[in-house]
């Protein structure tokens, strides 16, 4: 747990740190939306990574205690851990295309800019 | 105790999975070529090949994973994971702002292998009985 928070904790402070940079041209309201974007894409991508990473470990975790108990059933663990794992991998996929969005092709862009 | 990597056959309903996978990435391509154009299409051809080279990469890393002990297992995982979600993350990033696909169709092209494992569950409880 201990790095888990570790890790949020710095995904955030690069975020905090590194937004206000890489806007230091722009307009105060440009500057004010684009790191708002760029925290929500930082800190929701970074959840997003460290649930899915938690879920799949205790997966594994569970199939290769399922089979050194009953390596014969190896094969209908296998595919029942493939199957959970690309359920739970989706969703870090599905968050990090709307991450992709928010950064490279917001769709308000043009309310913020004009 | 660890069982080796060749020894694990490939289950039938994994099989038929990848194949219900594959018939609907096609039938989305054609019908979104012909119903929302070409930009859409080339969207969920392109998520779902990706999707479903990603499905592939992950039956070979957990296929791996589950021959070693628990601990290196899971540590294992976590590493291939960690790569697999970096080289999508590159993919993707060059899809949506290079080649500018439709995002819609992307990630209607992302979820083809959960639309096959549900369809495949659908028509186990429906006209198996859940065998």
């Amino acid at each position: 747990m201990k790095k888990v928070y570790s890790s949020l904790g710095v995904s955030a402070l690069f975020v905090l740190v590194l937004a206000p940079v890489a806007f230091a041209a722009a307009s105060p309201e440009t500057v004010s939306f684009f790191s708002w974007c760029a925290m929500a894409a930082g800190i929701g991508m970074g959840i997003a990574a460290v649930g899915t990473g938690i879920g799949q470990g205790h997966g594994v975790q569970g199939a290769c205690d399922g089979i050194a108990r009953n390596p014969e059933a190896s094969g209908k663990i296998l595919t029942a851990l493939i199957l959970g794992l690309a359920m739970i991998e989706s969703l870090a996929i599905y968050a990090l295309v709307i991450q992709l969005i928010l950064l490279y092709a917001n769709p308000f862009i043009k309310y913020v800019v004009g | 105790m660890t069982v080796p990597v060749e020894a694990i056959p490939k289950e039938p309903a994994q099989k038929r999975i990848e194949i219900i996978s594959l018939m609907i990435w096609g039938s989305l391509c054609v019908l979104s070529f012909f119903l929302f154009g070409q930009s859409f299409a080339l969207g969920v051809a392109a998520g779902g090949i990706l999707c479903l080279i990603n499905f592939q990469w992950l039956y070979r890393h957990a296929k791996a994973a589950v021959s070693l002990t628990t601990n290196k297992g899971k540590a294992f995982m976590a590493k291939r994971y960690i790569l697999r979600l970096a080289i999508m993350a590159v993919t993707l990033y060059a899809l949506i702002v290079y080649v500018k696909v439709d995002i819609i169709g992307l990630l209607l092209g992302l979820s083809v292998v959960i639309l096959g494992i549900t369809t495949y569950a659908c028509f186990i409880y429906i006209f198996a009985g859940g065998e």
